[in-house]
């Protein structure tokens, strides 16, 4: 003896399916469910089988008893839910999401992190400088004599005191604002002693007047690694290996002769332009390559200004310009956008 | 430095074209900024760094072109004069050697002053340069093609046929071929007669003494003067000349003789003169070589190349040094006039790499060993912070560490007793060093509000500077709502939002406790301002910004502006970044709320440490749960709500342990503080 189970389903389904209202829903729940209903008659003949019929006859009955529930507390929810929402407010899950409050770091932090974070993971520690140096560390113990023309790349402000009646400040040492990080590798390497690897983001002043592509005010991240037997080929491998991470994956580098006073030898180093791969378009002026920074192997001269021996000790340096980067992979036109800090700007990165 | 193609043919038998060569010539260092075609010649606008003074010629690139394709350099076109021994035409008399080592006269006669032939005239305009006459252009083709500048004077108007190189009279003056007149100092070097100076020596010639239409006879100067002197002389007068831009960076003793030899040539040959006189002063002794010992080993270990002994010496060779070998791959190197920059052993490297190409030298990584930095607590705090701010939702601003005198003007703020400023600033605007990061913070909002950005919340972490004391500070800035999306129910920030900042910011150094004292400011609202003390130590100050500040600022936006300071620097001394667990209560706690009417008399303060005096033992947490200020309430006073959570560790309280505590609670509030309950 069997019954059709999938048959008494659909029907129940379509008879629930019309009902707008619980007292329907209810009158339907004890046509099929209650005590004389229809699951009951089936439940009913159980004890008329034989035994192995008994079996299969009770799984089916007992699995559309289940079926038959489950369509009823979705339909009671629905109905219940249909009568709260007509009740209360409106509501509409079309409207738009609210936007919570996020804070945001400076374009130019966020893209200093990105830098100082790659060379972190090769092994390079953060270290910091003072802005306000002495003539030593931001000139003579880089190797940049006074009166030299080398000195002509690195035009400085020089600091006074602004009430000098009222002023404490001794003339002891000539103050001026750091022209660029590299005084920064003195400090580094006076505090820790090689072997070392640190980087140092900050700001640097140059009395360049104002436009788009120049201010008096930027920022730089500078790098010194120091080790017995560093060679030129490792600071090529580290390099292109924070290029890659930077850039991207697919990135190019490129190493031309130049000069530096505190380095020997120097290069300038190109990357393959990320915005068209090398083939040449607007923003690498139609070249394919991107100057993105300066480096070399560190001068002797700068090891014995640091007190160390510079027999004993080789290491490579590097510097870039942290607002030329964020410009060139977010596509910043102009570089007084960094300090006018308009919210609309800083919001979008 | 400008050169063409077709010049640079005229020293190496360059074989690959135009293109090409820029593309060697850059990746060699030689910077090519531009490449230009000009009437069917090429012209290369190359950055000469400056240490190079030799890539300021013709001859200087010619030579870096024959060490790159491996070509041998035609020879020089001057020829050799002899001094002559007469003193009859005229004398050179340098005061003093110095300043100025070597000083060459030739005298030709009966030139004929009038316009250069074609190829010449051809050759300078291609490179941009305007062509004069025959005597100047002559002048100018010696300068571009040796690196050496040179200067010819109209001979009748140097008085009594004598040159004399001295120092300038104070405040004689000089009228420069470029119109201008100079009052001089003795820190410039004058080339003179017996009467007067005729030439700022190495930097311009002046007008009297200019070859004209009219000069007959010409004495032709090429000397050597002293690179600092030259320089500042330049800075003085604020003029910057080919001459001077060639000295600064050092001239070479024998081609100042060569580049002579050669333009006194040319004379006779284009001007038709005679030469009459070859006269010298000073010592033509070059100094001794520069002597380095080298071994390639060194390039071939720093560069990771296999480079041979064989190639180091043939590209050494090329650029001009003597190159001895000393065993194996050891090489005796004599470093040639030309070459000043060349000291070291690095400086050899750099050479035998440069021209080898960098692109040959392969990749590696070294072995970056693992090394001890002790990071100090203002660093780590600075980041923290910063970072926590910005969770915070507030976002950073970076603005100028120059401001202006003005600016504090206009935030009623006193400039710091130890205030630095710049001794060259580029204008009054960015002249002072800041010692405080309020008069920025507000700059930066009266911009954004002026703008139509009215609802921020700004953070900026920098320096603040005040005589020798370089600091870190950090400056917390509020303005209008904290802004929601589509719906009104957006807060305006108040004072509390400010103070509730600046205490998340001391809870994260970990230092403690901090004591909060009324701090009366001409740029806050009475009543409104604020710090936080840390020890002895004033760390924070906090405030509503004054209306009078506001207007000075031009800020006509009604909405308020809320500013804190924090002193990263002070408040890293006692910072203490150490997390410990506390254990999580195990018995029940048990909750009342008090409510009471505060008014001007009474502040929170007291009332909360009279609920914890009393309570003492009993509370686990007390805090401000609502405030209402409604019409029906007495004149500046607040209904506050404020919730208590009494538990102990050991038991569970009953209502019947509690009960008496509360009840000493109320009354301490009703009776040591007068306060109405609600």
């Amino acid at each position: 003896m069997s019954f059709d189970g999938a048959h008494i389903l659909e029907e129940a389904r379509a008879q629930i399916g019309v009902c707008a209202q619980k007292e329907s829903l209810d009158a339907l729940r004890i046509k099929y469910l209650g005590r004389k209903g229809v699951v009951q008659d089936l439940m009913g003949r159980i004890p008329t089988l034989s035994a192995e019929e008994r079996r299969s006859f009770g799984a089916g009955v007992n699995e559309l008893k289940k079926n038959l529930e489950a369509l009823f507390t979705e339909k009671e929810t629905g109905l219940a839910a249909a009568a709260a929402g007509a009740a209360k407010d409106f509501v509409d899950i079309t409207l738009p999401g609210k936007t919570p409050l996020s804070g945001r770091l400076h374009l130019l932090s966020q893209v200093e992190g990105e830098i100082c974070g790659a060379f972190s993971r090769l092994g390079f520690r953060v270290f910091k400088g003072p802005e306000a140096e002495t003539e030593f560390h931001n000139f003579e113990a880089l190797n940049i004599p006074l009166d030299h023309p080398s000195r002509d790349a690195f035009d400085t402000f020089y600091l006074r005191p602004f009430d000098v009646s009222r002023s404490g400040f001794s003339g002891r040492e000539k103050k001026l604002l750091r022209s660029h990080t590299s005084p920064a590798q003195i400090r580094a390497l006076k505090t820790c002693p090689p072997p070392m690897a640190v980087v140092v983001p900050g700001r640097v002043y140059r009395p360049d007047a104002v436009d788009a592509s120049h201010s008096f005010m930027f920022h730089q991240v500078e790098g010194i690694a120091v080790d017995k037997g560093i060679r030129f080929s490792d600071l090529k491998g580290v390099l292109i290996a924070f290029a890659k991470e930077m850039f991207g994956a697919e990135t190019r580098m490129r190493f031309r002769p130049s000069f530096f006073p505190f380095t020997e030898p120097s290069a300038e180093v190109d990357i393959s332009c990320f915005a068209c791969k090398g083939q040449g378009c607007s923003v690498c002026k139609k070249s394919g390559w991107l100057e993105i920074l300066g480096c070399g192997m560190v001068h002797p001269h700068v090891f014995k200004s640091a007190g160390l021996d510079e027999k004993k000790w080789r290491g490579f340096a590097f510097g870039m310009g942290v607002e030329r980067v964020a410009m060139l992979k977010y596509g910043v036109n102009d570089i007084r956008l960094f300090f006018e800090n308009d919210i609309r700007f800083l919001e979008q990165f | 430095m400008k050169v063409s193609y077709s010049w640079l043919k005229e020293f190496v038998d360059i074989k690959i074209p135009p293109e090409k060569l820029s593309e060697r010539l850059s990746m060699a260092g030689l910077t090519v900024a531009s490449l230009e075609e000009a009437g069917g010649d090429w012209v290369y606008d190359i950055e000469a760094t400056s240490n190079r003074p030799d890539w300021l010629s013709v001859r200087g690139i010619a030579r870096e072109v024959a060490a790159l394709l491996e070509i041998k350099m035609r020879p020089a076109p001057h020829r050799a004069l002899k001094n002559s021994s007469g003193a009859d035409d005229f004398s050179i008399e340098i005061r003093d050697e110095a300043d100025c080592r070597l000083y060459y006269g030739a005298l030709v006669r009966q030139v004929k002053v009038g316009p250069s032939p074609a190829w010449l005239r051809n050759r300078l305009e291609t490179l941009g340069l305007r062509s004069v006459n025959n005597v100047v252009d002559i002048t100018n083709y010696c300068l571009l093609e040796y690196g050496q500048p040179l200067h010819a004077f109209d001979f009748a108007k140097i008085q009594g046929a004598s040159i004399v190189v001295r120092r300038a009279r104070d405040k004689e003056e000089l009228s420069l071929i470029d119109g201008t007149t100079k009052k001089l100092t003795p820190q410039v070097l004058v080339i003179a007669d017996r009467h007067r100076a005729l030439a700022a020596a190495g930097i311009m010639g002046g007008q009297e003494s200019e070859v004209s239409g009219a000069t007959k006879d010409i004495l032709l100067e090429s000397a050597v003067f002293d690179p600092v002197l030259i320089r500042r002389g330049a800075r003085l007068l604020g003029v910057t000349t080919d001459a001077s831009y060639r000295f600064e960076r050092g001239v070479d003793v024998p081609t100042a003789r060569m580049a002579m030899e050669r333009a006194a040539g040319m004379f006779c040959e284009l001007c038709a003169g005679t030469l009459a006189a070859v006269k010298q002063s000073g010592s033509a002794k070059t100094r001794a070589p520069q002597k380095i010992s080298y071994d390639v080993g060194e390039a071939r270990e720093i560069l990771s190349l296999d480079i041979k002994d064989n190639e180091a010496v043939r590209i050494l060779g090329h650029l001009g040094f003597g190159v001895h070998r000393a065993g194996r791959g050891k090489l005796a190197i004599d470093v040639p006039g030309f070459r000043r920059d060349v000291k070291s052993k690095e400086d050899i490297t750099e050479e035998i790499a440069r021209i080898y190409g960098y692109d040959r030298i392969p990749l590696t990584h070294p072995a970056i060993r693992p090394f001890v930095m002790e990071r100090p607590a203002v660093w780590q705090l600075e980041a923290l912070v910063k970072e926590q701010l910005v969770r915070m939702g507030l976002k950073e601003i970076i603005t100028y560490s120059l401001g202006s005198p003005e600016d504090y003007k206009k935030t009623s703020l006193e400039i710091a007793k130890d205030a630095l400023c710049l001794e060259n600033p580029l204008s009054q605007d960015c002249s002072l060093l800041r010692s405080t990061l309020i008069p920025s913070l507000l700059a930066c909002a009266a911009s954004n509000l002026n703008k139509g950005n009215v609802d921020f919340e700004i953070f900026e972490s920098a320096s603040v500077f005040e005589g020798h004391r370089e600091t870190a500070s950090l400056g917390v800035l509020l303005c209008g709502n904290r802004r929601s999306a589509w719906d009104k129910e957006s807060q305006r920030y108040s004072l509390y939002d400010l103070k509730g900042i600046v205490e998340e910011v001391i809870r994260i150094s970990g230092a403690g406790p901090a004591v909060l004292e009324d701090a009366p400011r001409p740029y806050f609202e009475p009543q409104m301002g604020g710090c936080f003390v840390v020890g002895q130590k004033r760390v924070a100050v906090f405030g509503k910004v004054a209306e009078s500040v506001r207007r000075h600022w031009g800020i006509k936006v009604k909405k308020d502006i809320y500013l804190a300071e924090v002193d990263i620097a002070a408040l890293a001394a006692p910072a203490h970044f150490r997390k410990l667990f506390k254990p999580l209560a195990q018995t029940p706690s048990v909750l009342r709320d008090i409510s009471v009417l505060a008014g001007p008399g009474v502040r929170y303060d007291r009332i909360e440490s009279l609920i914890r005096k009393k309570a003492e033992g009993y509370l686990r947490r007390v805090c401000l749960a609502d405030l209402y200020q409604g019409k029906e309430l007495p004149r500046a006073s607040a209904a506050l709500t404020i919730s208590l959570e009494y538990g102990r560790e050991d038991r569970t309280l009953t209502d019947a342990e509690i009960n008496p505590v509360h009840q000493s609670v109320l009354d301490g509030l009703t009776g040591e503080l007068s306060l109405t309950l609600r």
